[in-house]
């Protein structure tokens, strides 16, 4: 891996937000797998460690390490006893998991920010309709 | 697990007016423990009480193990303290300084310290009395990360600096602490510095302690809720209330003590339940005070 | 530590330090060689203006004694003693070390006049009538800096509070002396008080008295 990763890493994490309802270790760890999915991460490569990010996003090294967790159990990468976390390209089976757990996640989002401006489900599914049909292809 | 440090049934009263009385604090071992409170409530002088700087009055002050004050020469061994006003001797330059503090720490780490003095861009030659705010911070979080404390007692450090080194500042206790497992004490009131790095939050309030408890606990506990219908029957609700405000269509409440399911004890009364949103660190201060001051 | 507090002393105070050393070495040499007499039959006379010199040895020693005294903590009273009260050390040792600095200063000067006051006596032939002391003139320059340096160590030394009562007593005492004095009362407590700091036995009466290096 290049020196220069890790820079390019931190830039894709830089916009994590403790005041967002999504836990921190949450926002991490979805961002890693976009990247893995994005391939900016390939197989093997390793994650930074717990002290440069943590240090860089200056958030609680417990926080990384509990992404990092998240991550191995969701098959995206390996922790390795004293050597580090490193990406594992999960299966084709658990990348279509997990990006139907992130449409999910966002419908989510939408459906609870309607809420808050009393905008009902019926709504935004009209407008979403409408959305994509206006979309250019 | 151990408390780093531990205040029981603390007063102290330096005049008239202004008091600490009956403040009682446990920081577990390994925390970051974020401490607020308005300007005024107490917080330098708990964080004097604690370093053994002054004696209080009544009550028990345990840090790391040692019996402050009778023993903090001990403790301040292994504390690393920024201050709220810098405090160093002004005709030092910043290398003599660093090796004046260094003389008294045997467990000094001259390596990173040397790394720290560039990447901080310190300038070695020159004397204290004239460096910049920013330099001076730099310079005091140097000294006390280096000395490879046990605790680090942070009393606003970044107050009044620029984000740039509020940032670097920042980065250089959290590297500290991945490495070290210290704990942290720190007391600000850029709220949203602490929200992303402790997890611990003590909040202090005229000179006693308000609550204190884990950030996960914090978050999840309090809760805005917004309700349509009847809310005057919602009686004796398992939750506490912090704050109504009906003006809008429907009622917006802030409440404490959430716990998941409680949306159904509501629902049974008939009012349903629009949203239930989090609230972040600065809010539910806000909210947690106030609550607190009107006597709720 | 010692060390650190010894360095922090020079650092503080070498102005004052580096002025004493020169005047301290060029007293004996300047006083002899200036009053040494062409005729060796007035050697009454020399030492009459010898004597004159007198005053110029115990000043600087006050100079110095008071003005390491009031360096030593001057720094740390602009923090509020805060930097030096969260040194992991004990209070009383610190208190301790900073004081054996100021001695330790204040000794390193004496040592020099010592050494001056040897050479000028060894190159200088004094006749058998006279005796030179140029151990006993070090010693004394010693001391009397060291007395000075430690009563203003420890006035500076007191918390803040103990040292306005002191200034209070002082000044009440003044107050009463006036007061009985305008009442026609003989008690006389200010000389008492000046003479019991000063005179032969009192803690400071090292300055006064004879400063020669040269002498019956």
């Amino acid at each position: 891996m290049t020196q220069k990763q890790p820079g390019l890493l931190l830039r894709w994490l830089d916009d994590v937000n403790a005041q967002s309802p999504v836990p921190l270790y949450d926002q991490i760890a979805s961002r890693l797998k976009a990247a893995v999915g994005g391939g900016v991460l390939a197989d093997g490569d390793p994650l930074p460690s717990v002290r440069l990010l943590a240090g860089a996003l200056r958030i609680n090294p417990a926080t990384v390490v509990q992404a990092y967790r998240l991550l191995e159990s969701d098959g995206f990468a390996e922790m390795r006893q004293g050597a580090g976390t490193f990406v594992r390209l999960p299966s084709s089976e658990q990348r279509q998991r997990e990006r139907e757990a992130q449409a999910r996640r966002l419908m989510r989002e939408a459906l609870a920010e309607g809420a808050r401006l009393g905008i009902s489900a019926k709504e935004l599914r009209t407008a979403w309709d409408e959305t994509i049909k206006e979309r250019p292809r | 697990m151990t408390d780093a440090i531990r205040l029981t049934g603390v007063g102290y009263r330096p005049g008239a007016g202004f008091a600490i009385d009956n403040l009682s604090l446990a920081v577990p071992e390994g925390a970051i423990y974020g401490f607020l409170g308005p300007s005024g409530a107490g917080k330098t002088t708990t964080i004097r009480l604690m370093l053994g700087l002054l004696r209080p009055a009544r009550g028990q002050i345990t840090v790391l193990g040692e019996a402050v004050p009778a023993r903090a020469a001990w403790a301040l061994g292994r504390i690393g303290y920024v201050p709220e006003r810098p405090h160093l001797y002004g005709f030092l330059t910043v290398a003599e300084s660093i090796r004046f503090h260094a003389a008294f720490h045997p467990r000094w780490d001259r390596i990173w310290a040397a790394e720290l003095l560039g990447g901080f861009a310190l300038p070695p030659d020159r004397p204290l009395g004239r460096l910049s705010k920013g330099e001076m911070g730099k310079l005091l979080m140097l000294q006390a990360l280096c000395q490879r404390p046990e605790l680090l007692v942070l009393d606003e450090p970044t107050d009044g600096l620029d984000p740039v080194v509020r940032r670097e500042l920042l980065s250089a206790v959290v590297e500290y602490v991945a490495e070290h497992r210290a704990t942290v004490f720190i007391s600000s009131h850029l709220v949203h510095e602490l929200e992303r790095l402790c997890d611990w939050v003590g909040v202090m309030d005229h000179g006693t302690l308000v609550t204190q408890m884990p950030m996960s606990q914090w978050k999840n506990g309090i809760k805005r809720l917004r309700l349509t219908g009847p809310v005057d029957r919602l009686d004796g609700p398992p939750f506490t209330v912090l704050a109504q405000d009906g003006r809008m269509p429907g009622s917006v409440w802030i409440v404490d003590q959430w716990e998941v399911g409680m949306a159904g004890w509501i629902a049974e009364r008939g009012v349903q339940v629009d949203a239930i949103d989090d609230l972040d660190l600065e809010e539910g201060f806000v909210e947690r005070l106030k609550a607190r001051r009107a006597g709720r | 530590m010692f060390t650190a507090l010894v360095w922090l002393q020079w650092k503080s105070s070498r102005a004052w330090i580096v002025a004493a050393a020169v005047v301290v070495i060029a007293l004996p040499v300047v006083s002899v060689v200036r009053e040494w007499p062409t005729d060796p039959y007035a050697m009454a006379q020399f030492l009459g203006r010898l004597e004159a010199w007198s005053f110029f040895y115990p000043a600087p020693a006050a100079a110095v004694g008071i003005a390491m005294a009031s360096l030593t903590w001057r720094a740390d009273r602009a923090g509020h003693f805060i930097y030096a009260l969260t040194l992991p050390i004990e209070r009383w040792r610190q208190v301790g070390y900073r004081y054996g600095a100021g001695v330790l200063w204040i000794l390193a000067v004496s040592a020099l006049l010592w050494v001056a006051a040897l050479v000028v006596v060894a190159v200088t032939p004094v006749p058998s009538s006279l005796r030179s002391y140029p151990h006993g003139l070090a010693a004394k320059f010693g001391l009397a800096t060291i007395a000075v340096f430690t009563i203003g160590f420890a006035l500076l030394s007191l918390p803040d509070r103990s040292r306005r009562a002191l200034g209070t007593a002082a000044a009440a005492l003044v107050v009463v002396q006036v007061v009985a004095t305008l009442a026609g009362w003989e008690a006389n407590w200010l000389v008492a008080v000046f003479e019991a700091l000063v005179g032969p036995t009192g803690p400071l009466g090292m300055l006064a008295g004879r400063w020669m290096l040269i002498d019956v």
